[in-house]
């Protein structure tokens, strides 16, 4: 009986944390499919839609950094953000993809990067449109020759990314750099075209706010895997 | 029948709920003669005279018995493991007049001690202990006696070796510090005894005191596969880039604390039971 009742709490805790998550939790997701960019503004690089997907087509000025900036109404803190990564023809895995978050303005926030030729990926700082490693490792998996998705949490001041749905690293800014801000992608190398697809951010305040975009169930399947994401941690 | 159904499906989310919080970062020290501490941040560690254990690479001397254990999880590091089984830790520590002992369990699935040996062995299956005797937690490694911070690594390249001569690694030279360690495999993975000592020529002279702290980090490297390392965890939560290998900044706390604990948990447990009963 003492067994039962220690499961009925631990069910009801567990619905209780469930319910408080997914209360607050909400929902940004645009997969391209209907052609247009409404929300993101391109800051730098020559950005194109073409087959479902955001592509970067080239790098434009002499700045390294290139990006588009989503002119959300609301800035993420934490948050989960997932999106999908190939590139085209002719990639070799010199580009350094970057899909950025907290950015305070154009120029300043945090970027995850990947480097498909070192099979490598890590987390660091813009500041002033320069980027400066935290953290990165090395791993077999990474294959630029198939689309690649990640997942990124936000948590405080850790990081946490998954990579075709094995965790790969948890990097944490000892110094807080950034605590809110929008979203972006972008390169700091762009030696191929680079295709940015279904890129979905999951979090507090978060809202489906451009008029293209898909309607999203705020309470239904995508803040359950925002809940299950926090409540796994 | 609904019902039934209803009633296994509660079971299972149950189960699955309380088998999911087993594997998370804790502190164990239920049996313990002293509390434990604070994971990532705190390690408690008693001292006596009498806490002495033999590298030997098995856990059942009395001290680690009653010495509080961290349990630290396959997602807790820069390069987190699949599961538990893939990469996971607990570690204890004790000291007597001599010696700081550091005994740490690993869970490794898939052991890789053939490539990479002493200052590389961070590429192979391997475990790190840092030390800053003066607790300065600087941004930079400090050597001037009594303030040398370093980071002692030990393989499990040691299978089979010499406790009192084994290969080591680590900055701040490491290798020198007059660590001895005993490293044996285990059905889960393999285990580390290590003793460092509380004087060693030069880097440090350690007086022991209750309530004396030193900085403290622990952290296992994970290769599956040969080449590079494919996991790495760390315990101190100060320490969320990896750095503590050059940055002292990033450990955590050890502090010494007055505690004989090279009792019989068995014994201690009961007298605590039929106390409380009366």
């Amino acid at each position: 009986m003492a067994l039962i009742m220690h499961m009925m709490q631990r069910i009801a805790y567990g619905a209780t944390l469930l319910l408080a998550v997914t209360s607050y939790g909400g929902v940004f997701v645009d997969d391209f499919e209907d052609g247009v960019a409404n929300g993101w503004r391109p800051v730098r690089g020559d950005w194109v839609m073409r087959d479902g997907a955001y592509v970067l087509e080239e790098a434009d000025g002499l700045d390294e950094l290139q990006l588009a900036v989503l002119d959300s109404p609301w800035l993420i803190t934490d948050a989960v953000i997932s999106f999908t990564v190939s590139f085209g023809d002719g990639a070799v895995g010199v580009e350094r993809p970057l899909v950025l978050f907290r950015l305070e303005d154009d120029d300043n926030g945090y970027a995850f990067r990947l480097r498909g030729d070192e099979k490598s990926m890590d987390v660091g700082l813009i500041e002033a449109r320069e980027y400066s490693n935290i953290r990165g490792d090395p791993k077999d998996v990474i294959d630029i020759g198939d689309p690649s998705s990640i997942v990124i949490e936000v948590d405080g001041n850790i990081f946490f990314v998954t990579y075709n749905d094995e965790a790969f690293l948890r990097v944490g800014d000892v110094d807080d750099h950034f605590t809110a801000g929008r979203i972006g992608i972008g390169a700091l190398v762009v030696d191929a075209p680079i295709h940015f697809e279904e890129i979905r951010v999951e979090g507090d305040g978060v809202t489906q706010f451009a008029p293209d975009l898909l309607p999203v169930d705020a309470t239904g399947r995508l803040a359950l895997t925002w809940a299950e994401l926090k409540a796994a941690r | 029948m609904r019902k039934r159904a209803v009633g296994v499906a509660l079971v299972a989310v149950s189960a699955a709920w309380l088998v999911s919080t087993t594997a998370a970062n804790e502190v164990i020290d239920d049996a313990a003669t002293i509390s434990g501490g604070e994971f990532g941040l705190l390690y408690r560690c008693g001292f006596n005279s009498q806490n002495t254990v033999e590298l030997d690479g098995d856990l059942s001397d009395l001290a680690w018995g009653a010495a509080p254990w961290h349990f630290v999880d396959h997602k807790t590091g820069t390069g987190p493991a699949p599961n538990d089984e893939n990469a996971s830790l607990r570690f204890a520590a004790v000291a007597d007049d001599e010696w700081l002992y550091v005994a740490i369990d690993v869970n490794d699935d898939v052991i890789q001690n053939q490539e990479d040996s002493a200052n590389d062995v961070w590429k192979d299956d391997s475990v790190e202990i840092y030390i800053d005797p003066n607790d300065g937690g600087t941004d930079a490694y400090e050597n001037d006696e009594g303030a040398w911070d370093t980071q002692i690594s030990i393989g499990a390249e040691n299978f089979g070796g010499r406790a009192s001569g084994p290969i080591l690694g680590g900055s701040g030279d490491g290798a020198n510090t007059g660590t001895h360690a005993a490293v044996v495999e285990t059905a889960t993975g393999y285990i580390v005894e290590a003793a460092i000592p509380l004087e060693s020529d030069g880097k440090w002279d350690l007086t022991l005191e209750d309530g004396l702290i030193i900085g403290f980090n622990i952290h296992m490297n994970d290769d599956d596969d040969g080449g590079e390392r494919d996991n790495k965890l760390i315990w101190s939560a100060n320490d969320l880039d990896d750095q503590s290998w050059q940055n002292p900044s990033r450990f955590a706390d050890l502090e010494f604390v007055a505690a004989f604990l090279a009792v019989d948990p068995a014994g201690k447990l009961s007298t605590t039971w039929a106390g409380l009963k009366r």
